[in-house]
Order: C-alpha cells, then structure tokens, then sequence
C-alpha cells in the first residue's frame, strides 16, 4: 500500500515537471510575463525621471501587470486541461492506470511553476524599489500574494476545463476580470475580490488566507468528476473555513471610514 | 444558389452558443442594473468581444487534411464557412444593439465598427492559426492579448480603444475599421491555396521540399 501511495506521489511529481516547464514556455504565460515586466519596467522609468515618486501611488503598473500575468496564466492552465479533450486522447488516458485526480493533481503542481516566476517581477521591484524610496513592510505580502493568485487562477482555470470544456470560455472569464470593477467608490465588500491589495500587513495576510481557501474550493470543483473519496470533503471543509474566517476577518476591518478603505 | 446545410452542421457551434448566451446575460443585467451608464456601454463591448471571438472557430475542421486534396480551393471552403456564420453572430449582435438601445446613431455606428472590426481580426487570427495547427481555441487569448496591449498604450496610440482617443468618434471608428482590415488581409493572406503553384513557387526552396519546375512550352 505505501508502495503504491510512493509511486503515485511520484508520478504526480513527475507530471507537474513535466506541465510546469510546458506551462512556463507557453506562448501565452510568455506574453503575460512580458506584460508584466513592462510594468515593472515603466515604474523603474518613472521613478527614475521623477523625484516626487513613491512606491504607493506609482507602484500601481507593477501591480496591474502581475494581475495580467496571473490572468493569462490562467488561459495557459486551461489550455492545459483541455490538452486531452483537444487532442482527443481522453479515453486513452482514462485507461492509464494514474487515475484522473492523480493526472489533475499533476497539472496543478504544474501551476506552481508559473505561480513561483510571477512572483519574481514584483519582487525585483519592490527590491530595486527599496534602495530609492520608502516601500511598506506589506509588499513582502503582496509578492507572495501575486503567486497565491497565480495558483487561485491556475485552479479555476482547471475547473472551468473539467466543467466546461471548450478553448473559447477561459480568455472570456479573463477578459471579464479584466474589464469589470467592482466599483470606484470604495466599500468593504470590495475586499473579497480577489484582485484587492490590502494595504496593512494583517489585512493583506487574510487576504492570502481568503485566496488559499478559494483554491481549495477551486480544486475540489475541479476533481469533482475523478474524485470519490473522502479528501476531496475534507478539501472542500477546510476552503470553505479559510474563505470564512478570512472574510469575517477582513470586511468588518476593511473601510476606515465610508468611501475610505485600506484597499 | 450554394448549398450551406452541409458546411452549418460540420461547424462547431458551442462557442457562438455561450457567447450569445453570455452576451444576452451581459445586456439584460445592464439593463436592469445601471441603463445608459458607461459600466452598461462597457457590457455592450463585451458582447462584441464575445461575439467576435466565438466566430474564430469558424475554420476548426477535424476533416481538414482530408478535404484538402478535394476540387475546391481552401479559399472557397472558408468562404462557405463564414456565409453560415457571420449572418448568424451579426443578427445576435443587431438584436443585442437594438434591444439594449437607445443610442445616439453615431455610438450606434462606432459600436459596430467595433464589433466588425473584431471580428475581422478574429477572422484572420483564425485563418492563420488554423493554418499552422492552433486552431479556434487559440483565437480568444491572442485578441484577449491584443487589447490589454492596446490598453497599456497612451490613448492616441491605441489600435484597438475601449474607450475615447483624440479625434471622438470618427476616430474610433477610423482605428477600429483598420483593426479588421488588418484581420482580413491576414485572412486572404493565410486562405492561399497549397496546392496553388503561386504558392508552391514562394514555398519551394526549403528543406526537404521540391523545386517547382515550369515545362517548356512545346510547340
């Protein structure tokens, strides 16, 4: 039994080697990675030309860019998920003997590549940042949160393969992201979008404990037509308690005032 | 008169589908929620983007590489494709315009402009993807791509705007017509026929591959 139970960690490990590297070559995680270091690139030329530039109000494209990254990484996993149903191989990989949580759980591992490396251009900046200007203590947050969204994203672009499988549906829910807002006109709720970037550190903390439960849930849909046991349930519990506690934490803390948040 | 029963059904027609679905979700929640906002004008683009994009996979053929050595050229299968498609997607996109209305003439015409100039581009991502094995699927991430470059560029440089630039609406309408006429010269570009010997002579040369050779006339 712990024979098997190692060499199915082992395949697992295997296959996320393998659809990471694919994920991180993918032409379309590529692009969103060149996107972002433009960002980063026109915060670095801005704070170069202007004296008056500070991290919290310039250090925005570095932020719009990883939000692009993390979107486009979410086609490359969706394209990813539809590898068999594009190929039509579907059927062949039901009869392998790793079963298609295991297959799944690879590709997610997968995602963590992208996940790891959309982290390194904001941290890059906030690094270059700190030898000219003031950064905030809550950017060491942000950089990890940039990967945890990576990986929410990564996860729902999984589900969105397992449940509706056609290439037309996941740059759609991207564009969606990226043309709708929540609001100009600040209020709390707004903190449970999982674009916001609280701006203390215990704020900001919760806030990667709300997108870590929303992977979970994320993945549980994702492997809800493979799965039949009971870690999927469990999965499912402790998501749904990180989301909860997380968001109980955050909204009634979220706005000092009406219209005067700490987003 | 062309027989196109034929073309609909080999069509895969869940992305045009979802995007009519989506697109009617878009409108009715405009509607109800902010009418005659810019957040509502923001859903109507929307609905072009998905429209648009759900078009590009219009040239999907499983069957392809078999038909491709039949009479007809790859120009003229494509063409039958999109006279079964286009009608559909742009009467979804009319009564989507009309019914979400009223709007002033002008933004009317520059929101199609919009749409056309989209689903120009889609046409011809498409005809090139498909061409070089990527197929539909990979249409939607490259406009998605496309526009969020065309975003991060200052208003007057934007090929593709969501939102004002200099000049108004002639503007607009000026960008976004070149945007599809750019897709469509790519997708004359990419429907050349392979077997055509215009193309074989400008392909001729690579590795592995013939040389085209012209007889002599013989009198």
């Amino acid at each position: 039994m712990t024979t098997q139970a190692t060499a199915s960690r082992g395949a697992v490990a295997a296959l996320a080697r393998v659809d990471g590297r694919k994920l991180l070559f993918s032409p379309i995680f590529l692009s969103g990675l060149v996107l972002s270091l433009v960002g980063v690139g026109i915060f670095v030329q801005t704070v170069r030309t202007d004296a008056t530039a500070t991290w919290r109000v310039d250090a925005w494209t570095v932020g719009a860019g990883s939000i692009i990254l993390a979107l486009l990484a979410m086609v490359a996993a969706n394209r990813a998920g539809l590898r068999d149903w594009r190929e039509e191989t579907v059927d062949q990989h039901e009869a392998l003997p790793l079963g298609t949580s295991m297959r799944l759980a690879g590709l997610l591992g997968g995602v963590a590549w992208p996940a790891t490396v959309a982290m390194v251009p904001v941290a890059l900046a906030a690094v270059w940042a700190s030898t000219r200007l003031e950064v905030p203590p809550v950017t060491t947050i942000h950089v990890i949160q940039t990967g945890v969204l990576v990986l929410m994203l990564g996860a729902l672009g999984l589900a969105l393969a397992s449940w509706i499988p056609s290439g037309f549906v996941a740059p759609v829910v991207a564009f969606a992201f990226y043309v709708v807002h929540p609001g100009e006109y600040e209020q709390a709720w707004h903190a449970a979008w999982p674009f916001s970037f609280m701006s203390t550190v215990s704020l900001a903390s919760w806030h990667v404990v709300y997108l870590l439960g929303l992977t979970l849930i994320l993945i549980v849909a994702a492997d809800l037509r493979g799965s039949r046991g009971r870690g999927g349930l469990a999965a499912l519990t402790v998501g749904v308690v990180a989301v909860t506690v997380s968001l109980a934490a955050i909204l009634p803390n979220a706005c000092v005032s009406p219209g005067n948040c700490l987003l | 008169m062309i027989s196109l029963h034929y073309t609909a059904m080999a069509i895969s027609w869940l992305p045009l589908a979802l995007a009519a679905f989506l697109g009617v979700a878009c409108v009715v929640v405009a509607r109800m929620v902010a009418p005659g906002t810019p957040a509502s004008l923001v859903a109507v683009q929307f609905s072009a983007i998905l429209l648009s994009t759900a078009t590009g996979f219009v040239f999907d053929d499983p069957a392809s590489d078999v038909l491709s050595a039949s009479p007809k050229s790859l120009a003229w299968r494509r063409i039958r494709r999109m006279l079964v498609i286009i009608p559909v997607a742009t009467s979804i996109w009319a009564v989507l315009i009309v019914w979400h209305g009223p709007f002033e003439p002008e933004s009317a015409f520059t929101l199609t402009c919009m749409y056309l100039g989209l689903l120009g581009l889609s046409l011809g991502i498409a005809g090139v993807t498909t061409r070089r094995g990527g197929g539909g699927a990979v249409v939607a991430p490259i406009v998605f791509i496309t526009i969020v470059v065309s975003s991060l560029l200052p208003p007057r440089w934007r090929p593709m705007p969501l939102g004002d630039v200099p000049g108004g609406f002639t503007s607009l309408q000026l960008r976004w017509s070149a945007t599809g006429l750019a897709g469509l010269l790519l997708l004359v570009a990419s429907s050349r026929d392979p077997g055509s010997v215009a193309f074989r002579m400008f392909s001729a040369g690579g590795p592995g591959e013939p040389k085209v050779v012209t007889p002599p006339r013989t009198g």
